[in-house]
């Protein structure tokens, strides 16, 4: 073998004694007479592979409760926000997602962001987490567990348990109304993949608030979303979302997302809680962002409020954060930096409502990595035993 | 020149074995240090494409360091659990602390390093020290590792090095405390006394220390191989003892026939002595043959090899003439009272006999021996791996264990290092090694392909192009990790697990479709890693091997023209010779390849030859079967110069060298069983070609093949061209 510039040449395989397959070498007397020959057996080569056609797919429709466990699609998660009062009056916000993702025959990746918005301090709180899921696990039931925080489903109702500095919350949710399917439960993104995607848009809540003030019960409400499908995370577009809950007890999603070009890939909306579902197609609703909050962190600047119109449904509404700096900066975990806070509703200048926005894709920081050493393996989900 | 030489020892007997005994004592000063010099590899050579796909990785992604593999198993626990992660990373936590450890990779820093069983994972430890050297690590760091929670194997090619360092060494000692005494016994049987008997176990020790101890010398200089130390004392202990053993049995017979010892001395060496020096002059060349191979393995036993020869030669020369004419008489002291065969008359009967139907005889006879060989036909010649070493041994433990919850490629994954136009995360070159990647992964052949453009199989081509759209921030963490590790700029890593193991057919056949699949597409890559190398390994010692053949053939051949002035004879010898090996050959098919004989053997068969397995059997071999050819024709010769004719000159050289040659034989087949005892296959291997072989020359070629065809040849025999020898009268005139 010769190399030459850049490229290589390398001569065809020598065969000659190699004694391949066919038994070569008919005679070892031969090897006083013939000092070479080949006999190399016809090796297969490697076939080229017709990509596959996905313009047949079809979707099985969500089963319940199967559907609400984990499946082993490239990207699943569960996500909880909503608002919450103390027995002593406080109000907080919160946000509590586990994301998973499966690639090949490898055991699920979990990451997990846990946020509380203190309305009285104006300050929101956040951490994340990531483990390896069991790869024995059973798949059936919804009992995930990342680094001692925990969600689990039973009997219909869901329990999570999440803690960080200040902050430690074990709720137990119910949902108010059935799950509500967005877009026929599945969600076409283009080029990035397909998702199912249901909603409890509310589900009444209790439980336990253990802050630095001790431990006090809460109640209040909350939104839940499960998505799970073939399709990919891309740092280069982003969406919008907004999940808003009036008093008159109906119930608001909105979405865009864009791709990289900050063109439409979908945008829709779902109201629900009065009547059946209704599924909004794009040109149903406008966004129309009213400022902008530059994060003192990162730089990153975000829409602040928004003006959303939904003609259709006679719907004219002022959306504010509570307060604006609710910036997540999860590089460690999933690898992105969003904002996701408690917002406030409002129509003709009176309060209609609260609820959650999710603004993802505004983030320019280069090198924003996967960071192993940021899994912290190995808590159980009795908390009994770290890892460094 | 040989009775000039044996005046001068003969006269100075006493300085020439005080010499001998200064020159083995300072031997035995060294020996304890030779295995300081001794390498478990030498199976590369820097211009294999291999060897270059590696020093490709290095210089575009740096050099990680020399991998071994820490596999953690268990029954109850899954490998992501706490308790399993807490054990392993305390059973880890010493190893990287030692100072030659440069990085630690975890299963939870890498999630294809989980068994997808999910009760087992392996944990990648990179060491400073190369491949050679860093087995030295190994025994510390499998007692590190050692937790009671856990089930723990040490793997990776410098394990299997490791435990091929130890094993060979073992087997050195067994089979020199099993050969040794055994040979003794032979010995004392054939010369029925105990001072005759201990010559030939002192020229063999003395060559063996000396040999070893020269070794050790050389080895300050290059590398030797592990396995130089087993064929060193295969050689060194079988020649020793048979060139003492002819000149031994030579000088008794002079001897008897009245000679004063020191005319004896002389006489013996005059014949027996020349025909000592040309048939190590055989060993020497074959031996040496394996000089010309560049891989270091094979180069450090024909250089040891050689060594020996010499050695073994020149006590055979000095050492043992001058203890012979020392001893004289006294030679036949210690007589041990055992019934010994007188079959030299037997000899001449059966000479006869074969002789009056030479033509039945030899096709018989060649067919036999063709048939033996036959097997040879289906040889299946691959490159070593863990499955040589024995299933108890640590390191084929571990190998298993590996294949057992990973699949049998995964110990052995091969490498792709390619070099692309564009950035690797650039559109064109994701699309690029994205139709490899597929390829790869709907070959049959393939179990799984690790690269930056195969994280899942649902993930499309566009939405890779996605995915490193930007290559400043990728926010999918897998794609992240994969692009960091397994690209650089223009570099890609894409690594293949077969779906068999490395030395199988199909692992083979996969790395000739990669390579086939980049010579047409002329992709700028190169194939490296334990298939491949292997396969590099296996072709280029079979694309060397006739070129060695050749030379030992003609350097053998020339050497015998010139010892019996005869063109054809010659010829005959070598075809014979090769005959008997043929059929060492297959035998060595049929018993390590195909299993027969396994339970007697005690290992589990391969289902492949390994590869150097043939090349050393041949070197080792052709020599030493020559051996008993050379001393009969030389006595064949002396009676024919007496003034017989070809069939009593025959019959009375068969009679004469037949039961000398019978015990050489005997000897040498006793220390080659000494090895079958060894754990080691490959030194199984041997020891039982030899055996064979040997056994097989002593019998049915010389009693047999050689007088039906020294009769059919008759006086073409002894033929020679004019021009050649113009002093001889040839006898066709």
């Amino acid at each position: 073998m010769e190399l030459v510039g850049t490229r290589v040449v390398v001569p065809e395989p020598d065969f000659r004694f190699a004694m391949n397959r066919c038994g070569c070498l008919a005679s070892f007397v031969l090897l006083v007479v013939i000092s070479s020959f080949a006999c190399g057996a016809e090796v297969a080569p490697l076939v080229p592979v017709a990509p596959a056609d996905v313009s047949e797919r079809t979707f099985v429709p969500i089963q319940f409760p199967d559907d609400e466990a984990p499946h082993r699609n490239l990207s699943e998660w569960w996500y909880f926000t909503g608002r919450l009062e103390t027995d002593d009056g406080r109000e907080l916000g919160f946000e509590f997602v586990i994301f998973q993702a499966v690639r090949g025959d490898g055991p699920p990746a979990y990451a997990a962001h846990f946020a509380v918005a203190d309305l009285a301090r104006k300050r929101m709180l956040f951490t994340e987490r990531t483990s390896i899921g069991l790869s024995t696990a059973r798949s059936d039931e919804l009992a995930l567990c990342v680094d001692g925080w925990w969600l689990a489903l039973e009997n219909g109702r869901f329990r999570i348990k999440a803690d960080m500095v200040e902050y430690g919350l074990e709720l137990e949710l119910e949902p108010v109304y059935g799950a509500v399917q967005h877009n026929g439960g599945v969600l076409d993104f283009g080029e990035f993949g397909w998702s199912y995607y249901y909603s409890y848009p509310r589900l009444s809540l209790s439980g336990r608030l253990n802050d630095t003030r001790g431990v006090v019960n809460v109640s209040g409400s909350a939104w839940f979303d499960h998505q799970w499908g073939d399709f990919i995370d891309v740092s280069s577009g982003g969406w919008d979302w907004m999940s808003l809950r009036l008093d008159d007890g109906r119930d608001l999603m909105l979405t865009e997302i864009w791709d990289e070009r900050r063109r439409l890939v979908l945008a829709y909306a779902t109201l629900s809680g009065v009547g059946r579902p209704l599924h909004l197609e794009a040109d149903s609703f406008t966004t129309i962002p009213l400022g902008i909050w530059t994060s003192p962190r990162t730089g990153i600047s975000y829409p602040a409020a928004w003006r959303v119109l939904i003609p259709e449904l006679g719907l004219d509404l002022g959306v504010a954060p509570v307060f604006p700096d609710q910036e997540l900066d999860t590089r460690q975990s999933t690898g992105t930096i969003y904002w996701e806070g408690l917002v406030n509703i409002t129509s003709n200048g009176r309060s209609v409502g609260y609820g959650y926005v999710e603004l993802t894709g505004y983030a320019k920081e280069p090198g924003v990595e996967f960071k192993p050493d940021g899994l912290h393996l190995g808590r159980s989900c009795d908390g009994s035993v770290r890892i460094g | 020149m040989f009775r000039k030489l044996a005046s001068v020892v003969v006269r100075r007997r006493r300085i020439v074995i005080g010499l001998w005994l200064v020159v083995a004592a300072l031997s035995l000063i060294a020996l304890p240090q030779v295995g300081s010099v001794l390498r478990a590899g030498g199976f590369s050579a820097s211009d294999l494409e291999a060897e270059l796909a590696l020093e490709r990785l290095e210089q575009d992604f740096g050099a990680p360091g020399t991998p071994i593999e820490i596999l953690f198993r268990s029954e109850d626990l899954d490998a992501t659990e706490a308790r399993f992660i807490e054990a392993a990373a305390a059973a880890l936590q010493p190893v990287a602390a030692l100072p030659e450890v440069l990085s630690v990779v975890p299963h939870w820093e890498n999630f294809t390093q989980i068994a997808p069983s999910g009760r087992a994972a392996y944990a990648m430890v990179f060491v400073s020290l190369d491949i050679e050297h860093a087995h030295q690590l190994v025994p510390q760091v499998r007692e590190l590792v050692a937790t009671p929670d856990l089930e723990t194997h040490v793997a990776g090619a410098a394990v299997v090095y490791s435990d091929i360092q130890t094993l060979s060494e073992g087997d050195l000692r067994r089979a020199e405390l099993v050969g040794g005494p055994f040979v003794l016994a032979v010995l004392i049987l054939v010369f029925g006394s105990l001072v005759a008997a201990a010559i030939p176990v002192l020229a063999g020790g003395v060559t063996v220390a000396i040999g070893l101890a020269g070794v050790w010398a050389v080895g300050q200089f290059t590398g030797f191989s592990v396995f130089a130390l087993n064929v060193v004392t295969l050689v060194g202990l079988g020649l020793g003892a048979d060139y003492s053993l002819f000149l031994v049995s030579r000088f008794r017979e002079e001897l008897r026939e009245g000679r004063p010892v020191d005319d004896a001395v002389i006489h013996t060496m005059e014949t027996a002595g020349r025909a000592v020096v040309f048939s190590g002059l055989a060993v020497l060349v074959g031996l040496g043959s394996l000089s010309a191979f560049e891989f270091m393995m094979l180069r450090s036993i024909g250089l040891g090899g050689a060594l020996v020869v010499l050695v073994a030669v020149a006590a055979a020369l000095t050492l043992v003439p001058a203890i012979l004419a020392e001893l004289g008489p006294n030679v036949n002291r210690w007589a041990v009272p055992l019934r010994r065969f007188k079959i030299r008359d037997g000899w001449d009967r059966w000479a006869h006999a074969v002789m009056r139907r030479p033509v039945p005889v030899f096709l018989c006879v060649s067919a036999l021996l063709i048939l033996l060989g036959v097997p040879f036909l289906h040889a299946r010649i691959r490159g070593a791996d863990a499955s040589v070493l024995g299933p108890s041994t640590p390191a084929r433990v571990a190998y298993d264990a590996m294949s057992e919850e990973f699949g049998p490629g995964q110990p052995a994954p091969f490498a792709i290092v390619a070099r692309l136009d564009t950035p690797a995360l650039a559109s064109e070159s994701i699309t690029e090694m994205h139709a490899l990647g597929e390829m790869l992964l709907a070959d049959s052949r393939v179990s799984r392909v690790h690269s930056y453009v195969t994280l899942d199989p649902r993930i499309t081509l566009e939405q890779y192009q996605l995915l490193y759209s930007d290559p400043e921030a990728i926010s999918d963490a897998f794609a992240a990790a994969a692009a960091k590790a397994l690209t650089n700029d223009r570099t890609v890593l894409m690594v293949v697990e077969p779906r068999d193991a490395g030395s199988s057919d199909e692992a083979r056949d996969l790395v000739q479709a990669i390579r086939g699949y980049r010579d047409r597409g002329g992709l700028d890559a190169l194939v490296g890693g334990g298939p491949a190398s292997l396969t590099d390994f296996v072709d280029r010692l079979y694309r060397d091997f006739p070129r060695a053949v050749v030379v030992i053939l003609l350097v053998t051949y020339a050497a015998l023209v010139v010892q019996f002035r005869s063109v054809l004879l010659p010829l005959k010898a070598v075809v014979m010779n090769l005959l008997s090996l043929l059929a060492s050959f297959g035998t060595l098919v049929l018993v390590f390849q195909d299993g027969w004989l396994e339970n007697i053997l005690r290992f589990e068969p391969l289902g492949f030859i390994e590869a150097t397995a043939p090349i050393i059997l041949f070197a080792v071999l052709f020599g030493l079967s020559m051996d008993y050819e050379v001393f009969l024709l030389s006595r064949i010769k002396e009676a024919r110069d007496s003034g017989l004719d070809n069939t009593a000159s025959v019959a009375r050289g068969l009679s004469s060298s037949g039961p000398v040659i019978t015990n050489a034989a005997l000897v040498v087949i006793v220390v080659s069983l000494a090895f079958v005892s060894a754990d080691i296959v490959l030194v199984k291997a041997v020891g039982l070609g030899a055996a064979v072989a040997v056994f097989i020359d002593a019998t049915i070629v010389r009693s047999l093949l050689v007088p039906a065809t020294m009769r059919l040849l008759g006086r073409w025999n002894w033929w020679a061209p004019e021009w050649l020898f113009p002093s001889r009268i040839s006898d066709l005139q």
